[in-house]
């Protein structure tokens, strides 16, 4: 059995489709879509396929830092807790849509939730 | 271990670092933007050393050829030495062939090139005046196919190329050009059929109708929507050769709007009009090119509207 989610789910096939359904959810809902409203969506997409990659344990780039730096303009305009649970929530919804266990919906949220402080510039 | 040689330095790199990354984290203040292999900004030289085609992605071969990269792309595992691009071999010489209005603000500037094979229909390129003034545009024809490059240059008051364009620009001035960039353009090798949707205001027109014409020259199966939109109706140019079009290839529809009509065209802002065309949002490719407000709202809403992003292209003019 391969050992991580993101071979299970189908490798970078799996996150570009999981992408769109993702980012679709996070544009619709206005508690945060206007956080992208001045952002280029493929560059926006570039990054979230970073992020997917990262949390469904994949070959990735992400580190704490650039989780850091790359929200601290947001932390800036208001990002908080409740706006990391949207993006939580939004990963599980995504993530059954796609067909995945309960198990490892939980586990993408708990790695979702480690980067949590990174992304809120907290110590 | 492996190393870069960049202005008789030498960094090692850390494993899966890239040229960029290394630079960087070494304070060398190298140009970059995106870090994902688009915005070529980063691109660098090798001097020494094997260079892999995967750090090449978009470049044109003759870039290729001479040893050209992108620094974020490239994960050496042999020493390389990397020096910034020459000027001289990123461009090459051309003649202004004839500049002409195609409405109040937009100038169709038509250019003599050798090796007109590399100039891609919908990829843009950086336009240099004897004044040593850069613009991008894109090219709006089959220069391959009509012997010549096509630019529409949109003319402001105090824009230096425009003004250059218009006011001392003669034909058979020598220009340089740079180029041909962007992923805006028609490939289709295996001759899929699929719907295109087509979407842009002011000068976007042109690498759109750049697309069509490949599109059509390429006997593409489905159906071609152009939606161009303006602010009034002196906006909207090139009416006649694309209503030619249409009245030639059934598959191509063309469908011109305006923020505020005298009567010529139907009043609409283009997001709406372009979702009113877009009928399987799963089987279209959609094509967006313009200012960077309008392209913005387009891909949101052609997104939103069920279009894959990896169907959606666009190129933004900065």
């Amino acid at each position: 059995m391969p050992e991580s989610l993101f071979e299970r789910l189908g490798g970078q096939d799996a996150v570009n489709a999981a992408v769109d359904v993702f980012y679709r959810k996070m544009l619709m809902d206005e508690r945060v879509s206007y956080f992208f409203d001045d952002i280029d969506m493929e560059q926006q997409i570039l990054k979230q396929k970073g992020f997917l990659t990262m949390v469904f344990g994949g070959p990735n780039q992400y580190s704490g830092k650039s989780m850091r730096e790359g929200h601290a303009h947001l932390v800036k305009r208001g990002l908080n807790d409740a706006h990391v649970d949207i993006v939580i929530e939004y990963l599980g919804a995504t993530l059954t849509e796609l067909g995945a266990a309960m198990e490892d919906i939980e586990h993408v949220a708990a790695v979702a939730n480690s980067v949590r402080d990174d992304v809120l510039g907290r110590a | 271990m492996s190393t870069v040689a960049f202005k008789n330095q030498l960094y090692t790199l850390e494993p899966r670092e890239s040229v960029l990354q290394c630079l960087l984290r070494h304070e060398v203040d190298y140009p970059n933007s995106c870090q994902a292999g688009i915005c070529q900004s980063c691109l660098i030289k090798a001097k020494d050393g094997v260079v892999n085609s995967s750090w090449q992605e978009g470049l044109p071969e003759t870039l290729k050829a001479q040893g050209y990269f992108l620094a974020c792309l490239a994960k050496p595992e042999e020493p390389l030495q990397v020096t910034t691009p020459e000027s001289a071999e990123c461009e090459v010489s051309a003649q202004i062939i004839n500049v002409k209005p195609l409405n109040y603000n937009v100038m169709q500037v038509t250019l003599r090139v050798d090796h007109l094979e590399h100039w891609v229909p919908g990829q843009y390129l950086s336009l240099i005046n004897p004044d040593d003034t850069i613009r991008s545009y894109s090219i709006a024809n089959i220069p391959m196919q009509e012997g010549f490059i096509e630019l529409h240059v949109k003319i402001y008051p105090g824009g230096s190329m425009g003004q250059w364009l218009v006011n001392k620009a003669t034909k058979h001035t020598e220009v340089k050009l740079r180029g041909p960039f962007g992923r805006c353009f028609y490939y289709n090798p295996e001759q899929l059929a699929f719907n295109m949707l087509l979407a842009g205001t002011g000068t976007g027109l042109a690498p759109l109708v750049a697309i069509i014409k490949s599109a059509l020259s390429q006997n593409h199966q489905g159906t071609i929507t152009l939606v161009h939109g303006g602010l009034s109706d002196e906006d909207i140019y090139y009416k006649e050769e694309l209503e030619m079009l249409s009245m030639l290839f059934q598959s191509f529809v063309y469908d011109p709007c305006v923020l505020q009509s005298q009567g010529r065209y139907p009043e609409a802002c283009i997001e709406k009009r372009a979702l009113m065309h877009l009928n399987y949002p799963q089987e279209t490719r959609v094509y967006v090119c313009g200012p960077k407000e309008t392209t913005d709202k387009l891909k949101k809403q052609i997104f939103l509207a069920g279009v894959p992003s990896q169907a959606i292209l666009s190129d933004v003019f900065l």
